[in-house]
């Protein structure tokens, strides 16, 4: 008995027959509006999706922590940050960045590029619509929005990657190599962009949490700094402090309360909101909840502490001021910042980091807070919770989750450049001197004890903040003051990183900074960072798919 | 178009959002459906007076069109992916199916089948893009499906020597895993990193005795796979301090771990830390995973017709079975017999072990 059988099947869509040839030749692009589809309301759509790129969460959380726009893992590339959690191995990848191993195939790096990528198309899609529409109100106002939203997603790009792709709205992105534009020569074009913004937009926003002219005065003030082009840093920074628009926080405490949400310091942030899906709570910082005791903070993973040498920089001497001098500094483990350190302190610590036996947004932090104690250490991040009990906190997950916006850009960051751009012009040393003490006096007068939720204590802690006298005010003590103070003003905030590239310094401080906080955490031994690793190469999955257009 | 990940509190009010605008995914009206492309040839033999039976198999299907969505590139923006027809597979094998029937020798007889199936698969096209899609286990073009990729582990570092002399490895040192360089650069990075193992058996096979002698009745089966691999992840959680939460158990082999006192170990060093990054994916985790089971014994007795008069019954039987008698394997962890994942993948990632049942029972029949 034998068989033998051919069984061949085909198939076809029968739709594809059917198709008359009127129907072929006039086709309604996909995934695009046409523009009798235009109007105000599809526009305002179109407006909100380009902004809320800036949450990074497109497809999954977990991509939205790994490529965070908080930028807090590059925090954790800084001598500022470690990575936290339960053990190195959890988010390996973003350990990696942390001791200073740079692969392409890294997931935060595919992740980062597909977010800030997804929001420059977004933002892409939105201008072509104004472009389209023939009657709509507020044409230039929302243009140069999208301008600002766009340089902010192509300013991170170029200071994360080597070689990056650079095209504009009216490009067809396919063919477009991630060669043919260095660095600075895109952030030169981003200048060029903001420029126009300036002088298109009104002076008012649209509403609190849109961008008016001074927005893209500070994000050119940003982008300058990171190309030392220090004219435009000080003129563009002077426009947004001459605009009135801002003014430093009361007390350093605000930044985290809901209730000051796109007011006072905040010039670029996101509009974290709970509803019920929680489409829009800040998801970059989802595992940063502290792990806390009595699931005050849900079960929160405990990533993101600040290092021992950050902490060190909050120690103040006998006029409060910081060491600038290492060598000065309290030396020995004794004297290490911790809850148990009795010298002078900056408080700005206490509302950046957690102590052991101080307050966490008036709750006693102690050793059953730490998930990761012999690991990590102490110091779990405050800037983006606000107190257990607030309403407006998600009881549950996602952790910690609350109607608190996150700053991107703000308004200490732009004093602090003009100080810088003064100080790096050597000229008006005395002005840069009088802009720092105005941070310095912010946090001098962040010291009461009662300002709820409570997190300085100063019967355990001896809080003292100077300002810089004139006395010995030279060029090189005051570049040291002032990159002292972005440090001390701005951590956790993701610009640690970026600071030291673009001060030219990345390679030795992380080096030495390898090297002296190994001693305390062993997982660091052995971790090095070499000048080519500074700036990432371009995820292998883009390189494979592109198929020789990029590098 | 929809809602989704693109509202925005576009007020500022930590109100109601404003619905967003956002392409949630590319249609391809020309998708269609997959061609298969099937050739049989077989032999059906009967023997004995058909106590025997013997069927062979052999088949050849070619799938063309096959779906699949081809990477596009981020700068294309979010839900720029479609399906479309672009890949091709090749599967060819055969199945052997023995079965065998014993006549009566003065009320015992017993009957037999085994089966025996082999197949090679190939991926002969993706799309016009790419030539590989995954991660740790990959459809790559020329390859079977689901390999698995990744870094070739070479034993550990023993000697100082041995340090000095490999490639730059960050976190290299003795004690560790030494990772192979396979381009020969100099220099152990991704672009060392190759097929690594195969989920696909050479062979699987099924054997079913079943033996009677009047009432009484045994009947058994084995099941077996040999020639694949499994990706045994949980070796990252039992051997590696650095793996999970520090107070989390560990397994008994890591007091067998390498130190200059037990230079001839297999399993690296005790380690708080991983610089050497070892929890990437490795031949260290793949390892054969070809077994032989005895899935269940059933003993049965069928009580005589005269016995169950008073009863009014026409038939009683009386059995106790063992479900996953043993298991014969040189697969280091729980279960060799693990559920596929994604391609056809054999990732261990510590299901809960099958049973073993023992179970005792009575059929009536009235």
């Amino acid at each position: 008995m034998q068989r033998h059988t051919v069984i061949t099947t085909f198939a076809l869509c029968a739709a594809l027959l059917c198709t008359s040839c009127d129907s072929l030749l006039n086709q309604t692009p996909y995934g695009a509006f046409t523009a009798d589809q235009l109007d105000d309301q599809s526009v305002e759509g179109l407006l909100a999706a380009a902004y809320a790129g800036l949450n990074a969460h497109y497809f999954g959380n977990n991509e939205a922590f790994a490529g965070p726009s908080t930028n807090w893992i590059f925090d954790v590339r800084s001598d500022d940050a470690y990575k936290g959690g339960g053990a190195v191995t959890m988010e390996a990848n973003i350990h990696q960045l942390e001791i200073g191993v740079i692969n392409s195939d890294n997931v935060s790096l595919e992740n980062k590029w597909q977010n800030d990528f997804y929001g420059i198309t977004r933002v892409h899609k939105a201008m072509k619509a104004l472009d389209e529409i023939a009657d709509i109100s507020h044409r230039e106002q929302m243009m140069g929005e999208l301008t600002i939203l766009r340089s902010w997603f192509y300013f991170d790009m170029v200071r994360i990657f080597k070689h990056v792709p650079y095209f504009g709205y009216t490009e067809d992105p396919s063919s477009v190599r991630n060669d043919v534009y260095t660095q600075d020569s895109i952030m030169r074009m981003l200048q060029a962009d903001l420029i126009r913004a300036y002088e298109t937009m009104e002076e008012e926003s649209l509403s609190p949490a849109r961008f008016n002219r001074y927005t893209a005065a500070a994000l050119m003030a940003k982008i300058s700094a990171q190309l030392s082009d220090w004219p435009n840093v000080e003129k563009y920074a002077q426009i947004v402090i001459q605009s009135g628009k801002y003014e430093l926080y009361n007390n350093y405490l605000d930044m985290s309360k809901i209730e000051n949400d796109n007011q006072y310091e905040s010039i670029i942030a996101l509009q974290c909101v709970v509803t019920s899906d929680f489409g829009q709570v800040n998801w970059s910082n989802l595992l940063n909840t502290t792990y806390s005791e009595g699931n005050l903070y849900g079960t929160g993973d405990d990533f993101f502490l600040a290092s021992q040498n950050l902490a060190d920089c909050f120690r103040t001497d006998a006029n409060g001021l910081p060491y600038l001098d290492e060598s000065l500094a309290p030396a020995g483990d004794g004297n290490r910042m911790n809850g148990g350190y009795r010298g002078n302190i900056d408080p700005r610590v206490d509302f950046t980091m957690a102590r052991l036996g101080l307050p966490f947004r008036g709750h006693l932090y102690t050793r059953r807070w730490c998930r990761a104690y012999d690991t990590y250490g102490e110091f779990s991040g405050k800037k983006w919770l606000v107190e257990p009990e607030s309403d407006q906190m998600v009881k549950g997950f996602p952790w910690g989750a609350s109607n608190l916006n996150f700053i991107f850009l703000r308004y200490a960051d732009i004093i602090l450049l003009y100080a810088e751009s003064l100080i790096e012009q050597n000229k008006n040393l005395d002005i840069a001197r009088q802009q720092i003490n105005l941070i310095r006096e912010k946090a001098s007068r962040s010291v009461d004890p009662y300002y709820s939720p409570v997190d300085v204590n100063p019967m355990i802690s001896v809080y003292k903040v100077g300002e810089y006298p004139s006395s010995g005010w030279t060029q090189d003590y005051a570049r040291k003051a002032v990159r002292m103070e972005r440090r001390l003003e701005l951590a956790m905030e993701g610009h640690r990183w970026f600071d030291l590239c673009r001060w030219g310094i990345a390679v030795e401080t992380m080096n030495e900074y390898y090297r002296t906080e190994s001693e305390l955490r062993s997982y660091l031994r052995g971790a090095s960072l070499s000048a080519q690793d500074v700036y990432m190469p371009t995820p292998i999955d883009e390189v494979r798919t592109a198929d020789g257009l990029y590098k | 178009m929809y809602a989704g990940n693109a509202y925005y509190d576009l007020n500022g009010s930590n109100g109601t959002p404003i619905a967003g605008i956002a392409l949630a995914s590319t249609g391809n009206k020309d998708l269609r459906w997959e061609t298969t492309t099937q050739t049989n040839a077989g032999i059906d033999l009967g023997l004995f007076n058909n106590a025997l039976t013997i069927n062979f198999d052999w088949y050849l299907k070619d799938t063309k069109d096959m779906i699949t969505a081809p990477p596009v590139l981020s700068t294309a923006g979010e839900g720029a992916s479609y399906l479309a027809n672009t890949g091709d597979m090749r599967n060819m094998g055969f199945e052997l199916n023995v079965d065998y029937h014993s006549p009566d020798y003065h009320g015992f007889s017993w009957s037999g089948n085994f089966n025996l199936g082999h197949y090679e698969n190939k991926v002969v096209k993706l799309n016009d893009f790419v030539n590989t899609i995954g991660g740790d286990v990959r459809l790559m073009v020329g390859q079977p499906m689901g390999v698995y990729y990744g870094y070739v582990a070479d034993g550990l570092f023993r000697t100082m020597e041995d340090v000095a002399n490999h490639a730059e490895q960050t976190g290299k040192g003795l004690g560790r895993i030494r990772y192979r360089d396979i381009d020969g650069n100099g220099l152990i990075d991704e672009k060392d990193q190759c097929v690594i193992g195969n989920p696909n058996p050479n062979v699987s096979m099924g054997l079913n005795l079943d033996f009677k002698y009047k009432g009484v009745s045994l009947s058994m089966f084995f099941y077996s796979e040999l020639g694949f691999d499994i990706i045994n992840s949980t070796k990252r959680q039992l051997q590696f301090m650095s793996y999970g939460d520090r107070s989390s158990n560990r397994s008994v082999e890591i007091l067998n771990a390498w130190s200059a006192e037990n230079p001839d170990a297999t399993i690296p060093a005790i380690s708080a830390t991983d610089v050497n990054n070892e929890v990437r994916m490795s031949t260290y985790y793949v390892e054969n995973g070809s077994y032989l089971k005895m899935k269940y014994l059933k003993l049965g007795y069928d009580l005589p017709q005269r016995a169950l008069k008073p009863w009014h019954c026409q038939g009683l039987n009386i059995y106790a079975q063992l479900e996953n008698v043993f298991t014969i394997t040189g697969y280091s962890g729980l279960d060799p017999e693990l559920p596929l994942g994604g391609y056809g993948a054999r990732i261990d990632n510590g299901p809960y072990p099958r049973s073993r049942n023992f179970s005792l029972g009575l059929n009536m029949n009235f």
